[in-house]
C-alpha cells in the first residue's frame, strides 16, 4: 500500500513537474522582448525583385501571445511605399500591437497621420490598420487637415 | 518706355496679390468621431459610427480672404475621394447637410465638392420626412430665403448663391404665428412666392 502510495505521489509530481517546465518555456517565449523592430510587407516579385510595400518599426517589441504572433511596440511607426521606392504616408503612435498573422496594427492611443507631401494630415485616438487591404480605422476624435495645394486645382494658383 | 515698365509693374503687383489671397488660406478641416480611409483606393469616409442620426461631421473652411466669414457645414457622414496625383477629386456630405457662412446658411439633402472648379452644390430637402418643407434646398439670409433646385458654395468667391434663382420660402412655423391660415387659407396652401426683385443673390 505504501508502495502504492509512493508512486501515486511521484506520478503528481512528475506531473507538476512537468506542467511547470511547460509553464516556464511558454513563459519564456512570450517575455521576448527585442528593440529596433522591423515587420516589412513586400509587392509581388517583379523581375526577381521584392519592393517594399509596408514597413511597420518600433523602438521596443515584446512578444504578448504564446504563438508569438501578437507583438507590443513602443513608438511604432507604419510606412508605406510606392511600386517605385517612394515614400506615400507615414504614420505615428506611441504603442500599438501588431499581429504578424492577421497582419493588423492596433492602438488604443493617438495617431498622427500624414502624406509625404503632408497636405493631407490626419489624426485620431484608437486605430486600426489593415495592412491587406490598405484600410486605416480611426476610432474616435478623428480630425483631418487639407491643404489648400490638396482641395485646388494649382493651374490656377500658378497664374 | 517708362509708362510700359510702369503698367507692367503693376499689373505683375495685382497679380501677386490675387495670388496671395489664394495661397495664404488656411487649410481646410474635417472632424468626426469615426472615419476609415481606403488607402489602396483613396476613398474616405467620416461618419459617427455609434449613431447615423446626429450632425457629427464637421467642416471648417477658413475664407479666402482675411476678413470674410469662414464656411462651416455639418452633416450626417461625409465621404472623400483622393485622386493619383494626390488631390482631393471630390467630397460629397450626406444627410441633413448644414452650411453656414456669416448671414447666409443653406440646408439640403446632399453636397457634393468638386475640385475642379471648387464648387459645392447643394440639393434635395434637408428633411425629406417634412412634407411641409421644400423639397429643394434652402438658402437662409437677411435679404429674405430661397428654395430651388440647388445653392452652390463658392469657394474661390467664398459665396454662398442660388445660382439659377429661386422662389421665396416662407417657413410654415411663420406662417402658423401670423394666424393666415384663419384668414387666407390659399396663401397657406402656398408657401411658394415669386421671388422679389431684390431677393435673389445674384443681384447682390
Amino acid at each position: 500500500m505504501n508502495a502504492h502510495k509512493q508512486s501515486l505521489v511521484l506520478i503528481a509530481l512528475s506531473g507538476v513537474l512537468l506542467t511547470s517546465a511547460w509553464a516556464t518555456f511558454a513563459a519564456d517565449a512570450r517575455i521576448g522582448t527585442g528593440k529596433d523592430f522591423k515587420f516589412p510587407d513586400y509587392y509581388p516579385a517583379s523581375n526577381g525583385v521584392r519592393r517594399l510595400k509596408t514597413l511597420v518599426t518600433g523602438s521596443e517589441a515584446q512578444f504578448v501571445t504564446n504563438d508569438n504572433s501578437v507583438i507590443v511596440l513602443k513608438n511604432p511607426r507604419l510606412e508605406s511605399y510606392a511600386p517605385d521606392g517612394k515614400v506615400e504616408w507615414t504614420a505615428t503612435s506611441p504603442e500599438c500591437t501588431v499581429n504578424i498573422r492577421t497582419k493588423e496594427v492596433r492602438g488604443d492611443t493617438n495617431l498622427i497621420f500624414q502624406t509625404a507631401d503632408e497636405h493631407f494630415q490626419q489624426t485620431g485616438v484608437g486605430f486600426l490598420w489593415q495592412q491587406t487591404n490598405s484600410v486605416l480605422v480611426i476610432f474616435d476624435q478623428s480630425h483631418t487637415r487639407i491643404d489648400k495645394e490638396a482641395l485646388a486645382d494649382n493651374s490656377r494658383l500658378k497664374q | 518706355m517708362k509708362a510700359l515698365m510702369v503698367l507692367l509693374a503693376t499689373a505683375l503687383a495685382a497679380a501677386a496679390a490675387g495670388t496671395n489671397e489664394s495661397t495664404n488660406r488656411p487649410a481646410l478641416t474635417i472632424n468626426a468621431k469615426y472615419s476609415r480611409f481606403d488607402l489602396k483606393n483613396y476613398v474616405f469616409l467620416y461618419s459617427n459610427v455609434t449613431s447615423f442620426a446626429t450632425n457629427d461631421v464637421t467642416v471648417f473652411d477658413p475664407p479666402a480672404k482675411p476678413g470674410d466669414p469662414p464656411t462651416i457645414m455639418t452633416c450626417v457622414w461625409l465621404t472623400a475621394t483622393r485622386g493619383a496625383g494626390g488631390k482631393i477629386e471630390n467630397i460629397t456630405a450626406h444627410e441633413r447637410v448644414k452650411i453656414d457662412q456669416g448671414d447666409r446658411a443653406a440646408r439640403g439633402a446632399l453636397a457634393v465638392y468638386t475640385a475642379t472648379n471648387e464648387q459645392m452644390v447643394l440639393t434635395g430637402a434637408f428633411d425629406p420626412s417634412d412634407t411641409n418643407s421644400s423639397a429643394w434646398p434652402v438658402l437662409f439670409s437677411s435679404q429674405g430665403n430661397l428654395t430651388g433646385p440647388k445653392i452652390v458654395y463658392d469657394r474661390l468667391n467664398n459665396e454662398l448663391i442660388m445660382p439659377e434663382g429661386g422662389t421665396t420660402f416662407i417657413p410654415q412655423s411663420t406662417l402658423s404665428n401670423t394666424n393666415r391660415d384663419k384668414t387666407n387659407k390659399s396663401v397657406l396652401n402656398d408657401k411658394l412666392f415669386a421671388p422679389k426683385p431684390n431677393s435673389s443673390p445674384t443681384n447682390r
